[in-house]
């Protein structure tokens, strides 16, 4: 399996990429969530709604760039969620 | 405001399981998980609050305060999990390297 970015058929080429392409796109990749407070969530995105409610799996929570916590599992409501950043880049890729 | 009825994370696997939940404004519980709804608002037994340093708000201060059965307000809600191991499964994602 190369390039595990979302391979779409050509389909139209006027495709419009919109936030929940991006959003269904990094669906197991390892993220970085922010919450409102300035805390970061780093780990494997899981889950995701349409409130950004977020499953993630071994989760390490940093405050203020420090590690404070490790959750195997979590849950994140959310209305918290300021952003949820990728480390690669799976929709811009050609663009 | 209509939004999907699915959720994120199906709560009732968590039921009668102990969970630890973060609220906003940096209150944390820890306790049984007895009941929740779609809003997260979430009824814990035994519950036990982890009180914080009085000038720094994200440092637990290690006193706890024994609340019994408690309800959490959904909106308050940031963070939820397990509090038991979590069952290990081998991800195939870091196969990437990332």
């Amino acid at each position: 399996m190369s390039s595990g970015g979302a391979d779409k058929p050509g389909s139209g080429g006027g495709a419009v990429k919109t936030p929940s392409d991006f959003l269904k796109s990094i669906r197991g990749r390892p993220v970085v969530v922010k919450l409102n407070s300035g805390v970061d969530y780093r780990g494997i995105l899981a889950c995701l709604d349409g409130y950004m409610n977020i499953a993630m799996e071994q989760t390490e929570e940093y405050v203020n760039g420090q590690l404070k916590n490790k959750y195997g599992d979590a849950f994140i409501r959310g209305n918290n969620v300021l952003y949820i950043s990728t480390t690669k880049r799976t929709l811009a890729d050609g663009a | 405001m209509a939004g999907r009825k699915e959720t994120a994370l199906d709560l009732a696997k968590f039921v009668d399981k102990g969970v630890q939940v973060k609220l906003t404004g940096g209150r944390q519980v820890t306790g049984t998980l007895k009941g929740y709804d779609q809003l997260l608002n979430l009824v814990l037994d035994e519950a036990v609050e982890y009180e914080r340093e009085q000038d720094d708000p994200l440092k637990l201060s290690g006193k706890t305060r024994q609340l019994g059965l408690i309800v959490c307000r959904g909106t308050a809600v940031m963070l939820v999990s397990p509090t038991d191991g979590t069952d290990e499964i081998a991800n195939p994602f870091l196969a990437e390297g990332a």
